[in-house]
């Protein structure tokens, strides 16, 4: 069976070269008219033709872009609407929030290597220094500060600070304890001062000294 | 043969309590100014130029001596400390380890004046006194001792022998000496 399957399987491919070579012969004459000075009002009538098609299909190809761009943003549009009107676009983003995936991807994006890599060679660039410097010296820092400086909230902050009852008795402890160095820097000397005038005077009066105290 | 008297430590010397009547003269004498400059500035809006006569020199030296007077006697009686005496680290006493009343404080300050009169030479006992006392101690019967913040409930006898430990400064402990005193070169 499988002999007489392949027996046949050549007959076949030796009738189809057969015909393909047969055919070659026949249109060899067509061909050397084609190329001759005697094709050439055909020639160049198929040309004119086919220029035609081609024009049509770039034509037919951007319309058809522009249209597919236009319904797609369409789409595209009335897909986010209904998302947001839905309310669905909130749910998903609360439940990653609230299933923690996006606490582990934060982790896991600061923990990566990459991440440290590429803070150490942003940090370490010296255009970014240069940037700084530049932001530091501008104008608009100054504006800035100014404007912080002279707002409300930062005057609501300062007077919180001064009234804060910690920084009061930080500062008074600190007030008094200067105070209290200085003033037993004073009485180590007067202490001593007392002793020396002591004996200055039972010298001027010739009198035995008072015995020195036992310690 | 006289017994030559022990030296009490606990009790302020000269040169101490000079610098507390000092501070407390800065004081005195800075309020006493300001007040001065104040009752001149109001006198001038009534038309007053500035010239004293002897009346009012009198009365401004009478205020003087009435307001240190006020001011001595008032801090001795209430605290035993005035503020120098307070910086300084001694209080006043009376002999009997009570707080000086406030007729004691009063003598005390007319006779610290008048220790102060022959050129200070009411203080010169203060150098030689078994228990450091001037001639205004001596008339107001007080002592001025180093304060440890501790109530004093007895004055020790000058002529009974003190222990070591008495004999030191406020606040210390047999062979240590207090923050803030120095031991005797």
């Amino acid at each position: 069976m499988v002999g007489a399957v392949a027996a046949g399987e050549r007959s076949s491919r030796a009738i189809a070269s057969a015909g393909v070579r047969a055919a070659g012969v026949a249109m060899w004459p067509a061909g050397v008219w084609w190329r001759s000075p005697l094709g050439a009002p055909v020639r160049s009538r198929v040309a004119a033709a086919s220029d035609a098609l081609e024009r049509s299909g770039r034509e037919l190809v951007a319309r058809t872009s522009d249209q597919a761009r236009v319904s797609g943003s369409r789409e595209l549009k009335r897909l986010g609407d209904q998302l947001s009107e839905s309310g669905l676009a909130d749910e998903i983003i609360d439940k990653l929030l609230s299933s923690g995936a996006f606490d582990r991807i934060v982790t896991v994006v600061i923990n990566h290597p990459a991440t440290e890599a590429l803070v150490v060679n942003v940090v370490d660039e010296p255009a970014l220094e240069r940037l700084v410097s530049r932001v530091m010296e501008s104008r608009l820092v100054d504006g800035v500060t100014a404007q912080l400086l002279a707002s409300e909230e930062m005057q609501a902050i300062l007077d919180y600070i001064t009234r804060s009852p910690e920084l009061r008795a930080a500062l008074a402890h600190q007030t008094a304890g200067m105070a209290e160095d200085v003033a037993i820097g004073v009485r180590s000397r007067t202490y001593n001062a007392d002793a020396a005038a002591e004996r200055f005077a039972r010298r001027l009066l010739k009198r035995r000294s008072k015995p020195e105290p036992q310690q | 043969m006289i017994e030559e008297p022990q030296i009490h430590i606990g009790y302020a010397g000269l040169v101490t309590r000079a610098v507390a009547v000092g501070i407390d003269a800065f004081v005195i004498n800075g309020i006493a100014v300001i007040t001065g400059a104040l009752v001149n500035l109001i006198a001038s809006f009534f038309g007053h130029q500035g010239d004293i006569g002897l009346l009012a020199a009198l009365l401004g030296g009478a205020a003087w001596i009435a307001w240190s007077a006020l001011y001595f006697t008032v801090f001795w009686s209430l605290t035993g400390q005035t503020p120098g005496d307070r910086l300084m680290g001694i209080r006043v006493y009376s002999d009997t380890a009570d707080r000086i009343r406030i007729r004691q404080g009063f003598v005390r300050y007319w006779a610290m004046l008048l220790a102060a009169l022959p050129l200070g030479a009411g203080f010169i006992p203060v150098l030689t006194d078994d228990r450091r006392r001037g001639l205004h101690d001596r008339i107001a019967n007080t002592v001025v001792r180093w304060d440890d913040g501790e109530e004093v409930t007895a004055i020790p006898d000058p002529h009974v022998a003190v222990t070591p430990v008495a004999e030191l400064p406020p606040g210390a402990e047999a062979g240590t000496v207090p923050a803030g005193h120095a031991p005797i070169a």
